[in-house]
């Protein structure tokens, strides 16, 4: 007789990083990454809207209103990225992980550019962290050294350590 | 107290508006909250090193206070945002005083975010 597998929700399963490896966290809905991946959505629309040209139907009035609501929303992302990730360093000492939540939280209060950035990797990282169940950082911690260039343009080398 | 916060308020504005910053009201209001939000922070942390007492394990209990620092900075900076009420107590502030007082937000800022980040280091 053929055995059939029968799907149980409670069963626990094998995680793994390969291919093919069931995610860290169970299938089921995640109220998280629903709410990171409509962020996410909203802070690459705004990018696109703010780097793409001007719709012919849009005002420079309305225009410049537009960008400054996209930077003012990811600034306020900015802002809730670097409370989260000082609070994470008290109860997780600071790693790469919550470190780079803070750069990019500072990086947000660097202009409009800086504030879509801050807001576009908050999203991002919610995101992350709601599908795989580590933050973007985490993945990097776990994955990579990272080892100070000394280069302007590249300030941080990234060495695989497998 | 709410003097102290205007008075912040008003620097950080200053400092963003200056270096043409196009949303400094928001620039202003955030860091505000933000340095609220870690002088409650460093206070836990102090607390926790004098008499051990369950910290939250999850950053995410820290969210509902963050969102409401921000809120209520909001409403009472940003909502209907007027600098004049602030320029008329602080636009003629002695230089001298005025960057001692710009240094010591800074470094408050700065020792704010030290403290729970040694701790988490050492501890």
């Amino acid at each position: 007789m053929q055995n059939v597998y029968i799907y149980d929700p409670n069963e626990e399963v094998q995680t793994g990083n390969g291919p093919g490896d069931p995610p860290a966290k169970s299938n089921d809905p995640n109220w998280l990454s629903a709410a990171a991946a409509v962020l996410n959505i909203w802070g690459i629309g705004t990018t696109i809207a703010i780097e793409g040209p001007r719709p012919r139907y849009t005002g420079p009035k309305e225009w410049g209103s537009q960008v400054k609501a996209g930077a003012k929303f990811g600034r306020r992302l900015g802002y809730l990225g670097v409370g989260l990730s000082v609070a994470d360093m008290v109860i997780n000492k600071p790693n790469a992980s919550n470190t780079l939540d803070a750069t990019f939280g500072v990086i947000s209060f660097a202009g409009v550019p800086g504030a879509i950035i801050g807001g576009v990797y908050f999203g991002a990282n919610l995101l992350t962290e709601g599908i795989t169940g580590k933050t973007i950082g985490q993945h990097v911690d776990d994955n990579f050294y990272i080892i100070p260039s000394g280069m302007p343009m590249s300030p941080f080398l990234f060495i695989p350590k497998n | 107290m709410f003097s102290l916060f205007d008075y912040i308020f008003y620097r950080i504005y200053k400092f963003f508006r200056v270096r043409g910053d196009g949303i400094p009201e928001t620039a202003g209001t955030l860091l505000l909250s933000l340095i609220q939000f870690l002088t409650v922070l460093d206070i836990m942390v102090i607390v926790k090193m004098v008499y051990d007492y369950p910290f939250p394990e999850n950053k995410y209990y820290f969210l509902p206070p963050l969102i409401l620092l921000g809120v209520i900075n909001w409403f009472r900076y940003e909502r209907n945002f007027d600098i004049s009420q602030f320029d008329g107590k602080w636009k003629d502030e002695e230089e001298k005083r005025k960057i001692k007082n710009g240094w010591l937000i800074g470094l408050y800022l700065l020792i704010s975010f030290l403290i729970p980040a040694m701790y988490g280091y050492l501890k």
